[in-house]
């Protein structure tokens, strides 16, 4: 997959009360314009994007909304998310002046993320492998860094390996936050069923890292590329190990698309005191037509994911 | 309307831009500066112990307990930070839009699950997801119901760099 050049979407409302275009210019992934009181507007401002060529501005094509007491807008457009904020009409009109004269254009360079364009449903879902085994010690997969869309209203999308036992597991992976924060994670169960996740700094964009789940001598152990990250208590012993990619609402790209897969690949699995090809069933749980799934070597080691919605 | 309006915006941009000149600039730097100002922290709890002896140190956002399963422990700081709080709790808070600070303390940090153990005097950050986003179905598929109890961002008091995050809570 490679990186495209898009412009930073500039931002602006109008309401009842005014009609001030109000531009983000801070040219970050997250544009910040600070809140301020402005009375007598339309509670709920329709917003307006200038669109990559930045020609004509377009009302936007997905609904803003609050999402706090400070009225602060979220919007995404075209894989460029920016946030507009009601501010008084005499910084407002500083602002325009300012950008009139000094910074009519604000570029940045975003990755390929792609708007599936689904509703926000709440609803999580998995597309992936599993594979059962008699006391599985290990799985490991050199798993793509991909870059997902994550609507700002869900938490996550990820993908990892796991060792697991029903409801219970520990697993390693990626993870990426609304608004393009990265992590590598590492999150297990207690037998209370309490969740534990820890995020440490991210592997680059479109980089390829082994990311490996251990069990045996009490813990599990999560590797990244053969070299040990942490060790956290075991206190369940799994029967399965599991490669995955994850949202949490239809509004986010499951990892991958059409002509740029997520891909899983040397999948392994230990157990029987040996490392085997993972050879897993494929899954899309709960099934949803628009996620795939595919093995290029008969299912032996490589899965490949995506998200139908989108096409690179 | 709105287009109408917008024009007018245009036009009177322009015409801002003859008349205000140089105060333009001025202004539109003091409204970058508030740009990157985190969100309303009146409810946050702001905890800035002394330096002390070493002696442990409780956070309200996050039990013991909680962090022991995390493999963390809280002292009292040994040294102060040079990394200021607000810089770092700016940063936790753009890391995740919409979220509120709820408490940020200055701690010597052990985290022995981590290899190497990371021993740090840290900035904790504590945060509070927007409550949409608070509660997830996760873990294996079909997963179980996961809610966040708590968000917690190390910063190194030194540099100012991030050092790890936890996050974690009941499910089901």
């Amino acid at each position: 997959m490679s990186p495209r050049v898009l412009q930073v979407s500039r931002i602006s409302w109008w309401g009842r009360g005014g009609g001030f275009p109000l531009v983000s210019t801070s040219g970050r992934t997250t544009d910040v314009i600070r809140n301020h009181d402005l009375p007598s507007l339309e509670p709920a401002p329709r917003f307006y994007v200038a669109p990559p060529g930045n020609s004509r501005w377009r009302l936007s094509p997905k609904t803003c909304s609050a999402v706090n007491t400070e009225e602060t807008y979220y919007c995404q457009y075209q894989g460029v998310a920016a946030v507009a904020v009601r501010v008084r009409l005499l910084v407002l009109a500083v602002t325009v002046a300012m950008i009139a004269v000094l910074n009519p254009v604000s570029t940045t360079i975003a990755l390929a993320k792609c708007d599936p364009g689904r509703s926000d449903n709440g609803t999580s879902y998995w597309t992936g492998w599993y594979r059962y085994a008699t006391s599985p010690t290990g799985v490991g997969s050199d798993i793509l860094n991909y870059d997902p869309w994550v609507h700002y209203s869900d938490d996550v999308v990820s993908a990892w390996t796991m060792l697991a036992s029903g409801s219970l597991y520990a697993q390693i992976g990626w993870i990426e936050y609304p608004f393009g924060y990265r992590y590598m994670f590492t999150e297990y169960t207690t037998s209370d069923g309490a969740w534990h996740r820890k995020l440490y700094t991210a592997q680059s964009v479109n980089s390829v890292h082994r990311y490996t789940t251990l069990f045996g001598g009490g813990v599990f152990t999560f590797q990244l590329d053969g070299v040990t990250g942490s060790t956290v208590p075991a206190q369940f012993t799994p029967d399965n190990a599991q490669n995955f990619g994850e949202i949490h609402t239809l509004d986010d790209q499951m990892p991958g698309a059409t002509s740029a897969h997520e891909t899983f690949r040397n999948t392994q699995i230990n157990y029987g005191g040996g490392w085997h090809p993972f050879a897993g069933s494929g899954s899309i749980n709960p099934y949803y037509s628009d996620f795939h799934y595919t093995t290029s070597d008969s299912g032996q080691y490589a899965l490949d994911i995506w998200d139908g919605k989108c096409s690179s | 309307m709105g287009w109408k309006v917008f024009k007018l915006g245009r036009w009177l941009a322009g015409m801002g831009a003859l008349i205000v000149g140089l105060a333009a600039v001025v202004g539109g730097a003091a409204l970058s500066s508030a740009s990157v100002s985190p969100p309303k922290t009146s409810s946050a709890v702001v905890t800035a112990p002394s330096p002390g002896n070493g002696s442990g140190l409780a956070i309200q956002s996050a039990t013991v307990a909680d962090l022991a399963a995390q493999g963390i422990t809280l002292q009292r700081p040994s040294s102060g930070a040079i990394a200021s709080q607000a810089t770092v709790v700016d940063s936790a808070l753009t890391r995740f839009p919409g979220s509120n600070l709820r408490e940020v303390v200055l701690a010597q940090v052990s985290d022995t699950y981590t290899m190497p153990n990371v021993r740090c005097t840290c900035w904790v950050v504590s945060l509070a997801l927007p409550a949409g986003i608070s509660s997830m179905t996760s873990g294996p598929p079909p997963g179980t119901r996961h809610t966040t109890a708590y968000l917690i961002m190390f910063y190194d008091a030194i540099s100012g760099a991030f050092v790890e995050g936890i996050q974690g809570g009941p499910t089901g």
